[in-house]
């Protein structure tokens, strides 16, 4: 991957961002590749060459990253740290790197770091809980070890002390408890991902069309329809029809504006690949 | 010799039919392995004091042969004369005559399912390993298979051919590489339609990951054969 430095940042900054942190160990799939789209690590496979990143779109993870480092030295009786754990399923080799695991009477909590803003944390983050219970299984299935708990660590990059939104965390930083899978749930789930993986990396290498992303993977963003009026600023209510949308628009004497739903994955690019995606440029091509 | 000659080496003249199946003879297979590597060796695995797993109350031998220093195991059920695993608890049943006949697992079948095991871990080092592609063939039935049946076939034969190919992991060396992309080629040509084929293809990730890395024109050239025989199947659908 090239990285560019558009903003002509220093170079020892630039050297420090620059840095590849990220490791898989000696395994086939990371837990977090594992979960990602099967398209996404093809194409990124097949263009890392040609991929160009500018250095300041890496401040963000590589900050979360210095502090997994920091965190990483600090040892306390009781507490594991950053364990990378591997297992294999049918001669492929998936691995986890499990920030922290708590020593309790009960068992293991897993605990994972997670540097976010503070909207991620008011919302439903299946991710998360996906990531954890996959954690969970490495733990059970590996170490033979039982999990009581699952956590994660929320800090919080642009907290606020004055706002009074609902939900909106109560510190810089909170924990949060992640339900539990039982260990059929995960090792299904772990084994579908892995075979989609493989069943796309077969595809690939025999140049046929890659499983396509699904919406969610693609974070879609469906179109809505917000009901406004003059003189005001924000919409009175947001619809998913243009027809609720207008009967609302008549009985308030206001209008109605369509905010267009898009993939919000591909359109910022968030994937990397999304210029040699085939998938999303054939829809932008069909919308042109 | 090599282990690409005991590939191509033809054991028809030294096998027999019982109830359906083929068997090599382990004594002549023996001797072939030890012509082909004189410091050939194999080894019953211990349970404890038995040489037998018990797995769910019958019983399974493990053999691990050794040749060209290269260690391949193989394990086989202790089996009654219909092929069915004996119990180690044993049977009884009344046979045709209203004589009550007890089948249980003894000496006398642990050995012969042991030296049959010998055998089927030298087809892992090669020889003879076409017999066991067929090994569940249901021989007795003189009807014509029907094209499910012999996609069966195939797949088998693609399961075998996988269990030598999986023999390799690791081995990076020339000819273990020539080795394995021959065999890959092969039985490329076997597969029926493109699910076998990806299958296949599939099942040797790891070999194909170890040969991209280390041989990778000998990959391409194992790549664009698949690929072409699938162009070739998709036309033939």
């Amino acid at each position: 991957m090239k990285i560019t430095n558009k903003q002509n940042l220093p170079a020892p900054l630039v050297a420090l961002l620059a840095r590849n942190y990220y490791s898989k160990g000696s395994s086939n799939y990371s837990v977090t590749e594992l979960m990602s789209p099967p398209k996404i690590r093809r194409l990124r496979e097949q263009y890392d060459e040609e991929m160009e990143v500018d250095v300041t779109k890496l401040i963000a993870s590589q900050l979360g990253t210095f502090m997994h480092g920091r965190l990483e030295e600090k040892e306390v009786e009781g507490y594991i740290n950053e364990e990378r754990i591997y297992a294999n399923i049918n001669d492929v080799v998936i691995s986890g790197q499990i920030d922290v695991q708590k020593q309790t009477p009960d068992g293991v909590v897993i605990i994972d770091y997670k540097f976010v803003k503070a909207w991620s944390v008011m919302q439903n983050k299946d991710e998360w809980v996906t990531q954890l219970n996959v954690y969970k299984w490495l733990v059970e299935t590996v170490k033979r070890t039982k999990v009581c708990g699952l956590q994660i660590c929320a800090i919080i990059k642009d907290y606020s002390q004055h706002s009074n939104q609902e939900g909106y965390p109560e510190a810089e930083a909170i924990m949060i408890d992640v339900p539990m899978w039982d260990a059929v749930k995960t090792e299904s789930y772990v084994r579908e991902r892995l075979e989609m993986h493989r069943d796309a990396k077969v595809s690939h290498d025999f140049g046929d069309e890659l499983q396509a992303c699904s919406d969610e993977e693609r974070w879609m963003k469906e179109t809505v329809f917000a009901v406004k009026k003059e003189g005001r600023k924000t919409a009175i209510k947001l619809f998913k029809t243009m027809e609720e949308a207008t009967e609302l628009a008549t009985k308030e004497k206001g209008y109605v504006e369509t905010r267009k739903g898009e993939y919000t994955r591909c359109a910022g690019d968030y994937c990397g690949v999304a210029k040699w995606c085939k998938q999303y440029q054939g829809e932008l091509n069909e919308s042109a | 010799m090599n282990p690409h000659d005991l590939l191509k080496l033809n054991v028809n003249g030294h096998t027999e039919e019982k109830n359906g199946l083929t068997y090599l003879s382990w004594a002549w297979a023996w001797t072939e392995a030890l012509k082909a590597d004189p410091n050939a060796v194999f080894q019953v695995h211990l349970f404890g004091d038995k040489p037998y797993m018990e797995v769910n109350g019958t019983a399974m031998v493990w053999v691990t042969v050794t040749m060209f220093a290269t260690p391949r195991t193989c394990m086989l059920p202790v089996m009654d004369h219909k092929n069915n695993p004996i119990t180690i608890e044993g049977v009884t049943t009344v046979n045709k005559y209203g004589k009550e006949i007890i089948t249980k697992v003894d000496s006398f079948n642990v050995n012969t399912a042991i030296m049959r095991c010998m055998t089927k871990a030298l087809s892992l080092h090669g020889l003879g390993i076409y017999i066991y592609s067929g090994e569940d063939l249901p021989e007795q039935d003189t009807r014509k298979p029907t094209e499910v049946e012999k996609e069966e076939v195939k797949e088998m034969v693609t399961k075998t051919i996988q269990k030598v190919a999986s023999a390799t992991v690791g081995d990076t060396s020339d000819p273990s590489r020539e080795l394995f992309a021959e065999g890959m080629m092969k039985y490329c040509d076997i597969c029926l339609n493109e699910d076998a084929l990806k299958s296949y293809w599939k099942a040797n990730e790891n070999q194909l990951l170890e040969l991209k890395a280390s041989h990778n024109d000998l990959y391409k050239t194992v790549l664009n054969h698949f690929t072409t025989a699938k162009k070739a199947l998709l036309k033939k659908d």
